[in-house]
């Protein structure tokens, strides 16, 4: 294919190469090297700034061998990843049916403008609210003294017990905006007849959303779970703002361990390593997930 | 008796609807309310607001601890949203309009972008950010705010300028209109609703940035409104309704934002998926 370039027709098309260059120049600095750069960087027993020793794949063996924390972490990650798939799916999905259903258009728009409403606010005053909430004189602990429950009321993210719920618990009653309008985009493209077909056959709306509404929005359900877990995998900035980790180390997750061996141990290579397991992860459900899609398609 | 059932099936869907929304903004509105309480105020009356004596001072506070990030992520935001949409829409123009060799394998280029996750590039991104001796200066956040938000922008707008139709284009390239001038006076024109929805998109990814500000600038003048408004809620002076002000006065920009470009704040966030 390569061997012959055509020079001609890519001098005819001098003007839009060149207008493509700013984009690829700043993919080549800021993605493409990044990205080969981070294989490379893994090899290295390196601190990022004045030692750099090519090591091979001895940070892999201590992370996969010899690192009394990663385990304990890649647990964690996949509580919470589990978790996060259950809350994306279960009340988006509820809510998304009942806002379908709604005879009145605008009281559609409106309940789609209140699910939007929480993202104006910024995600770190989210995070810190929860943290208030959930702390030993927040707002949860508040609530169970009004019901009369006081006794149970304890410092949830303080608490090596609590703290894996509490942290699951944030957000509640997890009415995720950016899901449900997924969700609702998929049952808008529901076709009018086979709604009129289910009405005629008298079928009731439990077998209508799982005979009907559920299997036509496979598509938007597969691609919230996907998202929802490669999304978990990255993710640990709530918990370096709520936990740090803590307490004991028990809300440890693979990318806090990542960022404290990059920025706090100066153990660059390990953490790339690090970063390239969690790719690894993220590329192989990915994959799992592309296959179901094209059984069924 | 069929009008009657589905009227209660109605019903109940406004209620579990309402309560649902209600449990899930109360958060908010607690923060809201409370800002404007003093700390004996909230003591006595937790949970509803206070209608006389408004604690006025706790925004004075607020204002002071929140409003120079503001500027910043402002302008920071601004201009990751510019370059994204000038870089972005060029090439995505150049993708959708012309035929020349190499075209489909540097769109795949493009756009297998979305599927390397941004934990394995964060380093090395890093390390390069380092290396160009961007460190402590905003263009950490907007130079490499623009590489990656361009890749949606195009694989985006690619789509949308593909539908425009092409007569329209040819009538005016015999009309002897220059590209740039079709581009600047047909095109974007009619793709205004899709650069609104990636501009809102890029927006809230910028605005929202807290790891990466937090390795790449040290310099607390240049800090963005995650890393102050984490800072303030670090400090142990600070009373509970003076936080609730700040993070109410951080809110604002957005909100201000927000009450202008609803419709698009809701197909950007719904389109929100195709970022891998």
């Amino acid at each position: 294919m390569a061997s012959k370039i055509n020079f001609r027709a890519l001098f005819k098309n001098k003007w839009l190469y060149a207008g493509l260059l700013p984009s690829f120049g700043l993919l080549a600095i800021f993605s493409y090297y990044p990205f080969f750069n981070s294989f490379y960087t893994s090899l290295l027993d390196s601190n990022g700034v004045n030692h750099s020793k090519f090591v091979w794949l001895a940070n892999f063996v201590e992370l996969l061998t010899n690192d009394a924390e990663f385990y304990p972490a890649l647990k964690v990650m996949a509580v919470f990843a589990v978790a996060d798939v259950v809350k994306a799916v279960s009340v988006p999905l509820f809510v998304a049916l009942m806002i379908h259903h709604l005879r009145s258009e605008r009281a559609k728009y409106i309940f789609r403008v209140l699910l939007v409403v929480p993202a104006v606010v910024p995600s770190m005053v989210g995070l810190l609210l929860w943290k208030s909430f959930l702390s030993e004189t927040g707002m949860i602990n508040e609530l169970l003294k009004v019901i009369g429950m006081g006794q149970f009321a304890t410092s949830w993210l303080g608490n090596e017990d609590t703290v894996i719920g509490a942290l699951i618990f944030i957000g509640f009653p997890w009415v995720n905006g950016v899901g449900t309008l997924i969700l609702l985009a998929g049952l808008i493209n529901i076709s009018k007849e086979l709604y009129d077909a289910g009405r005629v056959d008298g079928v009731s709306a439990w077998r209508r959303m799982w005979n009907i509404e559920i299997p036509l929005i496979l598509p938007q359900l597969r691609l919230l779970i996907i998202l929802t877990i490669i999304g978990s995998i990255q993710s640990y900035e709530s918990i370096l703002i709520i936990t740090q980790g803590g307490p004991y180390g028990i809300t440890n997750v693979p990318g806090l361990m990542l960022y404290n061996n990059a920025f706090s141990y100066g153990r660059v290579g390990y953490a790339s390593a690090i970063g390239i397991v969690l790719f690894l992860l993220i590329i192989g459900f990915t994959y799992i997930n592309n296959r179901y899609n094209r059984v069924d398609a | 008796m069929q009008n009657r059932r589905w009227l209660v099936f109605e019903a109940l869907r406004y209620i579990a609807l309402s309560a649902m929304m209600a449990f899930s903004l109360y958060g908010l509105f607690f923060m809201v309310m409370n800002s404007f309480k003093t700390e004996a105020q909230m003591t006595i009356n937790y949970w509803l607001p206070e209608w006389k004596n408004l604690a006025w001072e706790n925004y004075e506070f607020g204002w002071k601890a929140v409003s120079p990030y503001i500027w910043n992520s402002i302008y920071i935001g601004l201009f990751t949203v510019a370059g994204t949409l000038l870089v972005g829409v060029i090439s995505a123009y150049i993708f959708a309009r012309f035929r020349f060799p190499g075209k489909e394998m540097l769109y795949i280029g493009v756009i297998s972008l979305m599927m390397i996750p941004g934990i394995l590039t964060f380093i090395p991104s890093f390390i390069i950010v380092q290396k160009l001796g961007l460190l402590n200066s905003p263009l950490a956040l907007i130079i490499p705010g623009i590489a990656g938000g361009q890749v949606m922008a195009i694989f985006l707008l690619r789509a949308f300028f593909e539908q425009i139709s092409k007569e329209l284009l040819e009538a005016a390239r015999i009309d002897g209109a220059t590209e740039g001038s079709i581009l600047l006076r047909i095109v974007l024109p009619l793709a205004i609703p899709m650069v609104m929805t990636i501009s809102i998109l890029t927006l809230l990814g910028s605005w929202n940035s807290y790891i990466w500000p937090l390795v790449t600038i040290s310099d607390q003048t240049y800090w963005t409104l995650p890393l102050g408004i984490a800072n303030i809620s670090s400090g142990y002076d600070v009373k509970r309704t003076q936080m609730y002000a700040a993070y109410t006065v951080a809110s604002l920009p957005l909100m201000a934002v927000f009450l202008f470009t609803m419709k698009y704040f809701i197909e950007g966030l719904s389109s929100g998926s195709v970022k891998g």
